[in-house]
């Protein structure tokens, strides 16, 4: 048997998560379950349905990992059961007694990195692909916290992930803001927190919020819907508070049009859709920022898919833990509903993007048009003229 | 006891492992902290391997595969060649140093250049000092 | 740390003192027994010797061993016997690792025994770890069918197809032409020995035209390939002859054919005689061709060209072979085995303009002067100028595209040879003087040298240059009505101007274009354009696709002698092959997790072998077994980690890693 019983002698946590909110059993989780759809064996309703009768130890290691942590369930949830947060306490119970049997690949390569960035004695050298003409600095009131994006193009080499970073730049020097880029920063643990590996998320909690106290900054940005969920609302958990303001590109980009001080100038023509990502749009309640950059840029066209906001679906991994023989069904279900509307899906979060541009680089399930994945920040730099 | 250099040293099976063990038949003296990892072909090493390496407190990593164009399977090495370049970036980005990281080749017969490719690369190492991501005690 | 269920044994060899002498052997039998997992730790003078073996084998009983690492000399050495030994004791030998403490221990550190000692350690502890992570494999195998392919009908085809069907093999000689024989039947005497060309290989196309054990596709192509374990399918055109095998070959339809004639509007050079004759559009391309059979050729008739207007053919053939009907037609042909022997062509001279070759009449490449030569040719063997009469003297110039880096690098291997077999043959048959401008005269055959030396003294004239240039421009009376070739002689250093009536280039020889063929069969070119053999120098016969072997100039440029020689090598592997009635499939090879495969064909696009394929259907990717090498290049590139080499995934080389790495060996 292949079920993953809690060190002995350990509460159950993730049943203490399960048993906050009262499911009644109305299975509207299991009809959303985006996993549901491609693998009807998997079932968040009868999972909580076996752990209420028995403990939580019946789910198998094959559904602890195939959770997407979306949070589509929780969001139909009548009394909003924390179905994602449950399964992250599974994984780190497993976690806390071994590996798990098979992490995806490019799971692996993330996993490591985080490990090493991790380490106590780090001297990256992590601005390397700013390049020319973008203004950065050693210290600044804003801090733009790149993640691990500077490692993405070392193995992802269907999608160029550092435009966004320079995107991000050349938007923020263009309303006057030189942000601070830290080579002192750590991935911001958001995979290993979701992948149950608590004590490296911890670990790099604690060694980012060091530098980022000691910064004197004011505001931190991201890019990456992870890291901003992983600085808002889990850091403060871990670290308590950061002495800063943590905001994403899109809440920076709409405050700044609003205030005036950034103007874009120069249209974009291009018809585009948007992509919620599940770490801003249900994680974070974020749903109106990135539309709002996206309608302040002249010539883009919004057009909404029908499932968007908090009925949003997901890209198909959720921290590299799942990518797997479904996800293609998913991500070819998404990218259709994408692409009749329009001819670029514009998203706020590079590991959508990643997911997205991974399968289109690949062969997918059916034809399909040809559809452009862009980060939002992207589109706003190309707004600069 | 001076500690050496740990070198991973991923070889494949049919040029650097082979290179190795003509070094070693001919009494060819390298460095103690270079450890042999067996690959079929260097085309699997991945970039997992080599990162996991220095996250264990590696000090460098060394690729050694068939000389261009001497691939048993073709283009194995090529395809390594690529990836480890592609990691060179990764790894200089990190902090380790790319210096740590390298890729070479050594036909089966060349034991001797199996043994200059190694102590070449710990001499570059033990002037590295140790990793950074080594954990003090 | 916690207890595991595995049961792994630990045999550490002394080598006879080569291993203990250095390494600490009771140091690493004792950290060994402190692995977890690790059951029985032990060691011996001798493991390869047989109570070494013996010792394995009972410790794998007595303690149930589910596991074994073997420290000693390099896996290259002993892996297979000791996995061997290991089966018969009721292990699955792929469960046995080898840690090499011998070359990488106990000689590359003989000086520093305690690193050694340190080091013997960490390997044995990295196999240990990879052993707890692997599994047991079953070996496959795939039954071979019996029958084999040879493509490619000329004396490479030929000598194989005779040993394969000898040896009982059903045999499907496949030629492309109408007839078999290849460019060794255009000869007309072979060199050293001058034995006519076709006494020798008549006999042979006889035999093999005859052969029970030989099927015979003449004009037919091998369009497509397809390759499943132990099988190969072959999709063969057979091209339409428009004369049926009730050809009694009276050549009457030939006879009667108005193709070539002297009023024709349509014309056509016979391919048989290199464009030194014309032909009619139904024929026979050679009075010994085999079969007998006769060709139309439609391109070239009448009855297809000029909207069924003739037909004569049909109306004299007494046997009613004519058949305006037929179509191409597709063949399966199902085997366990391909040879090609493909063959070679000349190397286009006319691509050098400065020796004239296509714009003066009396320049010749090598094979027309052999067909000019032959009893058979268009001169019925007499060696003529395109004016009829018999030339005065003969330039030879060697090595025309070959060891040149803007034509062909490489060296030809037959030209020096030939060169020196038309002048003989030359000085023999017209008493022309014959002039021999040469690079290097390489004659490294039995019995070349002595040709050599017997062409040398029959007063042929060697010049030692690369000619510049022929010209019909004449700077001096000599010259006049005659074609000039510019040289330096680098042996005196002056540049001489030979006028000649006839000139011979001894033309490279160029793969014949069967690229479709090759990509086919999956098979790829070295860089000078020929099939790419395993191994240059040890497995010349083989090629990168189990159960397609590779004969004659196919792979490389080579004399007769030599052709021969590959053909039979080349047949007693396929016979091996075949003869084994079964492949053993190597299971280190990679393997799918269909849970995990996105399909995306990123493996399929690596792979070099044609190994994995995504099935359009299943939406999952496939490995052929049969096919897959294991080198791993799809390992890497797949995104999910769904494609894996078995005894090498990322668990078990990943668990190495970490019992390499220095914190593991700390005390």
């Amino acid at each position: 048997m292949e079920a993953l019983a809690p060190p002995a002698g350990a509460p159950d946590e993730a049943l203490r998560i399960l048993a906050q909110e009262g499911c009644i059993q109305c299975n509207k989780c299991t009809m959303n379950c985006p996993v549901h759809r491609v693998d009807v064996t998997f079932s968040p309703r009868k999972t909580i349905l076996q752990a209420y009768l028995g403990g939580s130890d019946a789910l198998s290691e094959r559904d602890l990992w195939a959770c997407l942590t979306c949070g589509e369930c929780q969001a139909v949830c009548a009394t909003e059961v924390p179905f994602p947060a449950f399964i992250r306490a599974k994984r780190e119970a497993l976690r806390s007694v071994r590996e798990r049997t098979a992490p995806c690949k490019h799971g692996g390569y993330k996993e490591i990195l985080a490990k090493i960035m991790a380490k106590p004695n780090l001297n990256q050298d992590r601005r390397g692909w700013i390049g020319d003409g973008l203004q950065v600095a050693d210290a600044g009131d804003v801090i733009y916290f790149t993640g691990c994006m500077p490692y993405l193009d070392g193995v992802f080499t269907y999608t160029d992930t550092a435009r966004i970073g320079k995107a991000a730049i050349k938007v923020m020097n263009a309303a006057g803001i030189v942000p601070m880029v830290s080579n002192a920063e750590r991935c911001c643990g958001h995979d290993a927190l979701w992948n149950g590996d608590r004590e490296t998320f911890e670990t790099l909690a604690r060694r980012n919020v060091e530098w980022i106290r000691a910064s004197g900054a004011k505001r931190l940005v991201t890019t990456c819907a992870e890291c901003y969920s992983m600085l808002k609302y889990e850091y403060p958990k871990v670290v308590g508070d950061l002495n800063v303001e943590v905001v994403h590109m899109t809440q920076l980009i709409q405050e700044l049009v609003a205030a005036g001080k950034l103007a874009f100038t120069k249209p974009v023509d291009l018809t585009v859709t948007y992509q919620d990502p599940c770490r801003l749009g249900r994680h974070s309640k974020e749903y109106d920022a990135p539309r709002a950059v996206l309608r302040a840029i002249p010539g883009v066209k919004l057009v909404e898919m029908d499932r968007i906001r908090e009925n949003s679906m997901c890209c198909g991994v959720g921290a590299y833990a799942n990518c797997d023989a479904q996800t293609k069904f998913l991500q070819q279900e998404r990218l259709e509903e994408a692409a009749s509307k329009a001819e670029n899906l514009v998203t706020a979060c590079p590991h959508c993007r990643i997911h997205f541009s991974c399968y289109l680089d690949g062969q997918p399930v059916d034809p399909l048009p040809d559809l452009k994945i862009i980060d939002v920040t992207d589109l706003a730099a190309q707004a600069l003229g | 006891m001076t500690e050496e250099p740990q070198v991973l040293t991923l070889c494949c099976n049919w040029c650097g492992y082979n290179a190795a063990d003509q070094a070693g038949a001919a009494k060819i003296p390298y460095s103690p902290g270079v450890r042999i990892v067996r690959l079929m072909c260097t085309g699997m090493a991945d970039p997992y391997y080599v990162l996991r390496a220095f996250e264990r407190g590696f000090d460098g990593v060394l690729v050694i595969g068939c000389h261009p164009g001497q691939c048993h399977y073709k283009s194995g090495n090529l395809q390594a060649r690529e990836q480890t370049d592609r990691l060179l970036g990764v790894v200089q980005a990190l902090g380790i140093g790319a210096e740590r990281l390298r890729m070479d080749a050594a036909s089966s017969s060349e034991g001797p250049r199996f043994a200059e490719i190694v102590n070449e690369f710990t001499e570059t190492l033990r002037k590295l000092g140790p990793s950074p991501l080594k954990e003090v005690a | 740390m916690t207890g595991g269920t595995r049961k792994i044994g630990v045999f550490i060899c002394h080598c006879g003192g080569n291993i203990s002498d250095v390494v600490d052997v009771n140091a690493v039998r004792e950290f060994a027994a402190q692995q977890d997992e690790v059951v029985a730790s032990t060691d011996f003078r001798f493991m390869c010797s047989n109570q070494g073996q013996a010792r394995l084998q009972e410790t794998i009983k007595e303690k149930g061993l589910d596991g074994v690492v073997v420290a000693c000399c390099t896996p290259k050495m002993y892996e297979d016997m000791f996995r061997g030994s290991a089966k018969e004791a009721g292990m699955n030998p792929y469960l046995l690792e080898i840690a090499n403490v011998r070359e990488q221990c106990a000689y590359a550190h003989r000086h520093e025994p305690e690193q050694a000692t340190e080091k013997a350690k960490a390997l044995v502890a990295a196999q240990v770890a990879k052993v707890r992570n692997l599994r047991p494999l079953d070996v496959k195998t795939a039954p071979i069918h019996d029958g084999v392919a040879v493509i490619g009908a000329g004396i490479a085809g030929i000598h194989a197809a005779l040993l394969l069907g000898n040896a009982g093999h059903k045999v499907t000689l496949i030629e492309k032409s109408p007839t078999i024989g290849g460019n060794m039947a255009r000869f007309d005497k072979t060199f050293p020995t001058l034995d006519c060309a076709m006494c020798t290989l008549s006999p042979k196309m006889n035999d093999v035209f005859n052969h029970p054990n030989v099927d015979l596709m003449t004009y037919a192509e091998v369009k497509d390939a397809v390759r499943a374990p132990g099988r190969f399918t072959l999709t063969v055109v057979q091209k339409p002859r428009y004369v049926t095998d009730a050809c009694i070959g009276c050549n009457r339809c030939t006879e009667a054919c108005p193709v070539s004639g002297p009023k024709s509007p349509i014309k056509v050079e016979s391919e048989w005689n290199l464009g030194l004759s014309p032909r009619k559009a139904i024929y026979l391309p050679f009075s010994q061709a085999l079969p007998q059979q006769w060709t139309l050729d439609a391109d070239h008739c009448y009855y297809f060209q000029r909207n069924h207007t003739c037909g004569i053919c049909a109306k004299v053939c007494p046997a009613d072979a004519i058949d305006f009907t037929q179509r191409p037609e597709e063949v399966q042909v199902e085997v366990g085995a391909v040879v090609v022997a493909t063959g070679y062509r000349p190397f286009d001279a006319s691509q050098i303009p400065q020796y004239g070759f296509g714009k003066y009449a009396d320049v010749y490449h090598g094979l027309q002067v052999e067909r000019l030569l032959s009893s058979t040719g268009p001169t019925n063997g007499k060696l003529l100028k395109k004016d009829g009469t018999p030339p005065q003297s003969v330039g030879i110039i060697h090595c025309v595209g070959s060891r040149d880096e803007k034509y062909r690098s490489y060296c030809s291997r037959v030209c020096c040879m030939a060169s020196l077999k038309y002048a003989h043959l030359i000085r023999e048959r017209t008493g022309a003087r014959v002039y021999n401008f040469y690079m290097d005269m390489r004659a490294n055959g039995k019995g070349y040298e002595e040709f050599y030396q017997r062409v040398a003294s029959e007063q042929v004239g060697f010049v030692r240059g690369k000619p510049t240039r022929v010209t019909d421009q004449a700077t001096a009376p000599e010259e006049e009505g005659k074609l000039t070739i510019v040289v330096e002689d680098t042996l005196a250093g002056v540049v001489l101007r030979v006028p000649v009536d006839m000139v011979v280039l001894s033309t490279a020889m160029d793969p014949e274009d069967v690229d479709g063929l090759l990509a086919s069969l999956k098979l790829d070119k070295s860089p000078d354009g020929f099939v790419k053999e395993y191994h240059l120098k040890i497995n010349p016969t083989e090629t990168a696709v189990k159960g397609i072997f590779v004969a004659g100039c196919a792979q490389s440029p080579k004399d007769i002698t030599d052709t021969i020689a590959q053909a039979g090598a080349a047949a007693m592997s396929a016979s091996m092959f075949l003869g084994s009635g079964s492949m053993t499939l190597n299971p280190l090879v990679a393997e799918v997790n269909p849970d995990l495969c996105r399909a995306c064909t990123r493996c399929s696009e690596v792979c070099e072998f044609d190994a994995v394929r995504v099935d359009p259907e299943a939406l999952v990717a496939i490995v052929d077994e049969t096919s897959c090498e294991g080198c791993g290049k799809c390992t890497v590139v797949c995104p999910t980690g769904a494609i894996t080499v078995r005894q090498f995934t990322k668990t078990q080389i990943a668990a190495s890693i970490d019992a390499l790495a220095p914190k593991a060996v700390a005390p």
